[in-house]
C-alpha cells in the first residue's frame, strides 16, 4: 500500500437533496504536509471532512485516507488518524480524567504523559467536567485527545471556531510546538486565515463545494497580486483580462486584484488600456483569500495539482 | 466486544435503570393491591411475611403482569431513545465512532447494556417474588417455575420491543424516524396481541424469530447510516 499520498479524493461529490454541497473534488495530500483548508461558511469544508472520515457517504466519487477507502476505515487505520471534530463534541457529563481513561483504553499507542503535559500547558483541571468548560477549553481538550494517540495524520475540522483571539493564538502555538517535532500530516480547515498563514505548507480553497485552489502557500500568495495603475483608455466597462478578481476605479486610478499574476498580464494592461505608473503590490493571505473567494466570481482555478 | 465501551454505556443509563425498576415495583404493587383489602403501602411487607395469601396465584398471573407489560413497554420505548438521542444530537456519536473500534462493537455495547438494564428492571421484581414464594410455609400454593411464564414472556417481549424502537430510532430523517417510531412498534404490539389469541407457542416462535431480525436490522441500519 503506497502511502506517498496520505489523503486522496477522486471526484468526491455530495448532494443534499438537489443541492450539491461538495462538487467533484479531486485532490491529493502528500505525507508530512500541513494543509490549510479554506472556504467561506457553507463552502462544504465540514461535509468534505466528514466524507473523508467515513461518517458521510459520498453521492459520487471516492476518498482514501492512508490508502484505505474512507467508508471502510478499519480500527487499525482509525488509530493512526487524529480527528478533531467541528464544535468539539465530547461527553458533557464526563470529567477530563474520565475522558482520558476512556481514550487510554481505546488506543494502543496512547501517550498519557503527553496528555498530562498538554493539560498542564493549558492549565486545565482534570477533575472538571466537560460541561463546566468553556468552548476554548473544550477545544484544548479535543486537541489533546486527538494528539495523544500519536497519530500519523491529523484532521482538524475548524479547531479554533468560536475561540477568542488570545486562546486562538495559544492554541495555534501549542499546535505548532507539538506538531513541528513530528513528521505528521495535518489537514485542517479554518476560518482563521492568520493561523493558516502561520503554519500551513499548502492551501486548499473550496468555494460553493468546488475546488478553487490547491497550491503551496507561497505560490498562492505569489500568484494573487494587487495592481494599482493610471489608465488613459478606460470607460465604464470592466477590464477584460483573465484572472481579475476585483476591480475598482477612483478618478483615473484603477486598482485590480488578479489571480495567476504574470508579466504578460502587465504587458497586456499597458497595451490595451495604456496603463502607466503600474505598481504591483503583494497582499497577505487574508486579503488574497477574501478577494479570491468574494471577488468578481470569475471561476479562476489556481495551481491545481 | 470491548469491555470499556459496555462500561461507558452502563454509566450513561444506570440512572434510567433505577427509575425503571422503581416504576416497575410500583406497578407490581398496584397489581397486587387490586382485589385485595390491603393498601398499596402494606403490600411489600405482607408479601414478605406471607400474609398476602389471597393473592398467591395472581402474583404471577395476568393481573400483576398487566402493569408489568404496560410499564415494560414504556421502558423499552424510552431506553433506546435516551441511549441514542443525546449521542446523535450532541454529535458525540462521531467522537465515539472515531475510536479504533468497529461500528458493530459500538452498537453491540449499546444493545447489551440496554437489554441488561431492561431485563434487570423487570427481573429484579420477579426474583423478589420467586424468593418470597419459595420460602416454605410462606404461601399455601407451592412455587412452581411455570408460574413465572407470563413474566418471562413479558421480559422477552420487552427485549424485542426495545430492539424494534432502537431500529426505528436509527432511521435517517426526522419524519421517517418518528413515523416508524410511532407506527412500527404499535403494529408489532397489536400483531402480538392477535397472535396471543391463537397459541402461546406461535407467539414464542414469532418473538424468537423477530428478535434476530430486529438485531440484524439494527446492525445494518447503524453500519449504513450517515452520522453528520
Amino acid at each position: 500500500m503506497s502511502e506517498e499520498y496520505v489523503i486522496e479524493t477522486n471526484q468526491l461529490t455530495k448532494y443534499f437533496g438537489d443541492k450539491v454541497v461538495v462538487n467533484s473534488v479531486s485532490l491529493k495530500v502528500k505525507k508530512g504536509k500541513i494543509v490549510g483548508f479554506l472556504g467561506r461558511n457553507g463552502a462544504g469544508k465540514s461535509t468534505f471532512i466528514r466524507m473523508l472520515m467515513g461518517f458521510l457517504k459520498p453521492s459520487y466519487g471516492t476518498s482514501k485516507v492512508l490508502g484505505c477507502n474512507s467508508l471502510d476505515l478499519t480500527p487499525e487505520i482509525r488509530e493512526r488518524i487524529g480527528y478533531m471534530i467541528e464544535n468539539h463534541p465530547l461527553y458533557p457529563k464526563m470529567s477530563i480524567k474520565q475522558l482520558r481513561g476512556f481514550s487510554r483504553e481505546s488506543y494502543s499507542k496512547w501517550k498519557d504523559d503527553m496528555f498530562a503535559e498538554m493539560m498542564a500547558y493549558f492549565e486545565l483541571d482534570e477533575k472538571k467536567k466537560i460541561m463546566e468548560l468553556s468552548r476554548g477549553q473544550r477545544a484544548q481538550v479535543s486537541l489533546a485527545l486527538a494528539l495523544s494517540p500519536d497519530p500519523d495524520v491529523l484532521v482538524l475540522d475548524d479547531p479554533t471556531l468560536g475561540i477568542d483571539p488570545v486562546i486562538n493564538r495559544e492554541f495555534i502555538d501549542a499546535m505548532v510546538q507539538l506538531i513541528q517535532s513530528q513528521k505528521r500530516t495535518i489537514f485542517f480547515s479554518s476560518h482563521s486565515i492568520s493561523s493558516v498563514d502561520r503554519i500551513a505548507d499548502e492551501v486548499i480553497v473550496l468555494e460553493n463545494g468546488v475546488l478553487r485552489a490547491h497550491a503551496e502557500l507561497a505560490f498562492f500568495k505569489d500568484k494573487i497580486k494587487k495592481i494599482q495603475m493610471k489608465v488613459k483608455q478606460w470607460g465604464t466597462e470592466e477590464i477584460a483580462i483573465p484572472g481579475v478578481l476585483k476591480q475598482f476605479k477612483i478618478d483615473d486610478i484603477v486598482t485590480l486584484t488578479i489571480a495567476n499574476f504574470t508579466e504578460e498580464i502587465l504587458n497586456s494592461l499597458k497595451e490595451k488600456y495604456q496603463a502607466v505608473d503600474i505598481e504591483v503590490i503583494d497582499i497577505n493571505l487574508e486579503d488574497a483569500f477574501i478577494d479570491f473567494t468574494a471577488g468578481n466570481k470569475q471561476k479562476m482555478i489556481l495551481g491545481l495539482k | 466486544m470491548k469491555t470499556y465501551l459496555i462500561k461507558k454505556e452502563f454509566k450513561s443509563i444506570w440512572k434510567w435503570g433505577i427509575i425503571a425498576t422503581a416504576i416497575h415495583f410500583i406497578g407490581f404493587m398496584i397489581g397486587q393491591s387490586l382485589g385485595s383489602k390491603h393498601s398499596l403501602i402494606e403490600i411489600p411487607y405482607l408479601m414478605l411475611t406471607g400474609e398476602l395469601a389471597e393473592v398467591t396465584s395472581p402474583m404471577f398471573g395476568y393481573k400483576s403482569a398487566f402493569y408489568f407489560w404496560l410499564i415494560s413497554i414504556l421502558t423499552a420505548v424510552v431506553l433506546p431513545i435516551v441511549q441514542m438521542n443525546p449521542e446523535i444530537q450532541n454529535k458525540t456519536i462521531t467522537f465515539l465512532l472515531h475510536r479504533p473500534i468497529s461500528k458493530s462493537d459500538a452498537i453491540n455495547s449499546k444493545i447489551v447494556s440496554g437489554l441488561v438494564i431492561l431485563v434487570l428492571s423487570i427481573g429484579l421484581q420477579l426474583g423478589f417474588v420467586i424468593l418470597v414464594c419459595s420460602i416454605p410455609g410462606n404461601y399455601a400454593a407451592p412455587f412452581e417455575f411455570d408460574m413465572t411464564f407470563s413474566w418471562l414472556l413479558c421480559i422477552y417481549f420487552s427485549c424485542c420491543m426495545y430492539l424494534a424502537v432502537l431500529f426505528c430510532f436509527l432511521q435517517e430523517g426526522k419524519f421517517k424516524k418518528w413515523v416508524t417510531l410511532f407506527s412500527l412498534p404499535t403494529i408489532y404490539w397489536l400483531f402480538l396481541l392477535v397472535l396471543l389469541h391463537f397459541s402461546i407457542w406461535i407467539l414464542i416462535i414469532f418473538l424468537l424469530a423477530t428478535f434476530s431480525v430486529w438485531y440484524l436490522a439494527i446492525r445494518y441500519s447503524f453500519e449504513e447510516r450517515d452520522f453528520s
